[in-house]
């Protein structure tokens, strides 16, 4: 206060050396305490860069394990069983999928096991390997839930999917009603004279898909096919097995169908997003648009485009979102109380032509 | 004020010091500001790549620990048992700072598989051990295939994790990198202006203290120029230019108060030397006029004798033409009392003696002039040329056997008027000329009734009247040569 008084004492006499001398001076401390204060901001932003965000923390840990971690479908069920984790307090990781080398899924079972995270979420597939994983994984305390496809007998808590006779009945009612409106539309063109040729369906199965989800699927479609007397000796009902054993030998498969025989199916039953995608665009490209017809699997935004287009009849496609969700809900249900319900059934739908634009709005929507 | 007094005050080495120091201080501290900025941000630049290091080290570590193993399940030594429970030790050490949290961030929650893996590596390693130890070949190899799956495992993830960090750490170096460039440029921003307010701080208080010095000299230099006039220096420090300042003001005006003094002083002897000067004058004045009333009575005793004789001895016409004479030449002395007359009336004064004299030695006296008529005029002391002619015929041409005569000439030569008179008398000797012109005559070398001092009285009024010595000059060739006096009247 004393040298504040001096000061204004000094201005007011008119002291011109004292007042440059105290506005120098202020100057000069002005232009340092700048200089730190923008030293400072700066400082502190690229700290903040830096330093470790609040990240939250969680109280459990699940490994998400699947075949194709990058696929809209694994990605959409990641969405829900992510947000439904974070209810609970717990993080759900695709485990062991960024890493500098790629693993099988027995391997990211095992590292997963090794980790000691609080349980699994595979993505089921029906051979030995994985079923051994599930097994150590059960045997180190750790609970798995199969989701998809069953694996049976591999000690897992719960699965989380369609039943695949389910599946199969509602492919089978698809295809019914495709078909009839086919061999409507034939008839009339034909004036009822001559029933004429059989109309060639055929069902897409994988040749490395376990032969017990497929097989019950298959008989849910014939199941349903057979119990529509109207299409009895109309109809020819036949299976193709893709190769999809490498990459990229899917689409190849797909392809042979269309050049190889001398005659290209009528309706193609596709029961995986792969084949739904490739055959789409096979019957693009080799100009079977309005004569093939397309029963697809999952409703991915180039699918949906397709049955916009109407290259795709319709495609069967489950609530993904609640696919994810029942997963983590049944390993913490299982953690909490060690025992959760062994089957958890996901919602079907139907997409075509006329409701698309309903579940386009509703995909936009959770994504 | 007060502040500034205090610093106006100080010596002006005192002074210096402080500007010097002040702006010193202030460089150092922007200096330490700047040091500070760049160190911590050096120390952040090599906090960086800390994680990578570590985990290079972690996984360095791994290495040793599944390199011992192997090599102790080869060999079975107690070295490489030692070793291998060594490199456990560092590699639980340093398994140790790995967060275990699971978190959203995906790094920690790599560092947490890495810590649990780890500790699952350690346990297979442990057992692979204790089986090698006590010879269970099949669990060996089991527990070792297991503990070596999981190394791979942990080497991939440790590789993933260091990847991962060294993005990020990348990213955040680069941050850094464009801090540190803006940094500098505040820095140089910084130093450049405080450099700038500095050298006007040190020009202002430089000029602060010199002002006084410069106005100091100015002054001195108007007073060495000879203006004594200056304003006084107006001095409100107390340094060693306010002392300087202070005493060049007392200096003037003590010069001033002397010069004052010194102009009464002079003044005062100038009115002095006029006095002596006047009085001098009145003396002379009183002397020339003591001289010439010593000369009247003398001759009036003279030529009254000879006018009673004449009177005697013949009739009244000569009586008058002798009075005649005599009255123009009383009333010449008469009337001549002031200080100069011209040439021609003390002609004629000569011309009224000669005659008196003739009348009284029965013209005996042969008195010839020859006169430049246009020197008539000058001026000239009264009773100069009578007194002379009278010397010349008591002391040349009296009592000779010869013929007496008396040249008068008046001539012009060399710029002056000369006035001759000269005699064919018995002459006069050198010693006896220069003691008439020092007025050194003795009253033995002058016979009685004689006019010898009249002379000197001529002598020194001439003198004084032309202010110069070489105005009378007696000249005599020798026994029986003759006289002549010159006076030498500058014209």
């Amino acid at each position: 206060m004393k040298f504040i008084k001096k000061i204004w004492k000094s201005i007011n006499g008119n002291n011109i050396f004292a007042v440059t001398t105290f506005s120098l001076i202020s100057l000069m401390v002005l232009i340092t305490l700048g200089g730190m204060v923008i030293f400072k901001a700066q400082f502190d932003k690229s700290n903040s860069v830096e330093a470790r965000e609040e990240y939250t923390e969680y109280d459990r840990y699940y490994a998400m394990i699947t075949s194709d971690d990058r696929a809209d479908f694994w990605q959409a069920v990641y969405n829900g069983a992510r947000k439904e984790g974070m209810g609970e307090n717990a993080y759900v990781e695709f485990f062991a999928g960024n890493m500098g080398a790629r693993y099988s899924m027995e391997e990211r079972m095992e590292i997963a096991i090794a980790a000691d995270v609080d349980g699994i979420i595979v993505e089921g597939e029906d051979y030995v390997a994985l079923r051994n994983e599930i097994v150590k994984a059960g045997e180190n305390g750790i609970p798995v839930v199969v989701v998809n496809q069953d694996v049976v007998e591999s000690g897992r808590i719960s699965f989380v999917g369609i039943g695949r006779y389910d599946l199969g009945q509602t492919y089978g009612r698809q295809t019914c009603e495709l078909a009839e409106e086919m061999l409507k539309a034939r008839d009339a063109e034909n004036d009822g004279a001559d029933p004429g040729k059989k109309l060639k369906i055929m069902v897409l199965i994988s040749q490395e898909a376990d032969s017990n989800g497929q097989n019950l699927l298959m008989s849910g479609i014939r199941e349903e096919i057979g119990s529509n007397r109207a299409l009895e000796d109309r109809i020819e009902l036949d299976t193709c097995t893709i190769d999809d054993s490498g990459a990229f030998t899917a689409e190849e498969s797909i392809r042979d169908i269309f050049m190889g025989q001398d005659e290209v199916p009528d309706i193609l039953v596709c029961l995986t997003e792969i084949y739904t995608t490739c055959a789409y665009q096979a019957v693009i490209d080799y100009n079977r648009v309005g004569i093939t017809n397309i029963i697809g699997y999952y409703d991915s935004e180039t699918i949906r485009a397709g049955v916009d287009k109407e290259v795709i009849y319709c495609t069967i496609s489950m609530d993904t979102e609640q696919m994810g969700r029942y997963c983590v809900y049944a390993l913490s249900e299982y953690l909490d109380v060690e025992h959760v319900s062994e089957y958890f059934s996901v919602d079907t739908y139907v997409v075509n032509k006329e409701n698309v634009d309903s579940y386009d709005r509703g995909q936009d929507d959770e994504e | 004020m007060k502040s500034k007094n205090k610093f106006a005050n100080l010596p002006l080495q005192t002074k210096l010091i402080v500007v010097y120091c002040l702006t010193a201080l202030l460089i150092l501290v922007v200096n330490l500001f700047m040091y500070r900025n760049i160190n911590s941000m050096l120390h952040r630049l090599d906090q960086i790549y800390v994680s990578n290091i570590n985990l290079n080290e972690l996984s360095a570590s791994l290495d040793g620990v599944q390199n011992n193993m192997t090599n102790y399940l080869n060999t079975k030594t107690t070295d490489a048992m030692d070793s291998y429970y060594k490199s456990c030790q560092d590699y639980t050490a340093q398994t140790e700072w790995l967060s275990d949290a699971v978190t959203s961030n995906e790094s920690q929650r790599m560092e947490r598989n890495i810590k649990a893996m780890s500790a699952r590596y350690l346990e297979f390693t442990d057992l692979a051990i204790e089986a090698k130890r006590g010879r269970n070949v099949e669990k060996y190899r089991t527990y070792s295939e297991e503990a070596t799956t999981l190394y791979h495992y942990i080497s991939t993830y440790i590789n993933s994790l260091n990847n991962e960090q060294f993005k990020s750490n990348s990213a955040n170096y680069n941050m850094l990198s464009v801090s540190l460039r803006y940094v500098e440029v505040v820095n140089t921003v910084v130093f450049l202006a405080v450099i700038f307010s500095n050298v006007l701080l040190v020009i202002m208080v430089i000029r602060n203290i010199t002002k006084p010095l410069k106005s100091l000299a100015t002054v001195a230099n108007q007073v060495a120029g000879g203006d004594l006039e200056v304003a006084v220096l107006e001095v409100d420090s107390q340094d060693e230019v306010g002392v300087v300042s202070k005493a060049f003001n007392h200096m003037i005006i003590s010069i001033r108060n002397y010069i004052e003094q010194l102009t009464t002083s002079m003044e005062n002897e100038r009115i002095l030397k006029e006095n002596e000067l006047k009085m001098e004058n009145h003396l002379k004045d009183a002397q020339l006029k003591y001289l010439q009333a010593q000369i009247n009575p003398h001759f009036l005793f003279n030529t009254l004798n000879a006018g009673a004789q004449l009177a005697m001895m013949e009739g009244a016409d000569r009586t008058y033409e002798y009075v005649q004479n005599m009255a123009d030449f009383f009333r010449y002395n008469i009337k001549k009392d002031h200080d100069s007359v011209t040439l021609k009336e003390e002609l004629e004064l000569v011309d009224n003696y000669v005659y008196i004299l003739n009348v009284r030695f029965s013209g005996e006296i042969h008195y010839e002039k020859d006169i430049d008529s246009s020197l008539e005029n000058l001026k000239l002391p009264s009773m100069v040329l009578q007194p002379i002619v009278e010397n010349s015929v008591n002391y040349g041409i009296r009592g000779i056997s010869w013929e007496g005569r008396i040249w008068l000439s008046v001539y012009r030569k060399d710029g002056c008027g000369y006035i001759s008179i000269r005699d064919n008398g018995i002459g006069i000797d050198g010693e006896k000329i220069e003691k008439i012109m020092k007025a050194n005559l003795k009253e033995s070398d002058i016979s009685s009734g004689s006019n010898g001092i009249g002379l000197y009285n001529v002598i020194s009024r001439l003198k004084l009247f032309y202010d110069r010595d070489d105005v009378f000059e007696i000249s005599s060739q020798g026994k029986n040569q003759g006289t002549q006096v010159l006076i030498r009247i500058p014209l």
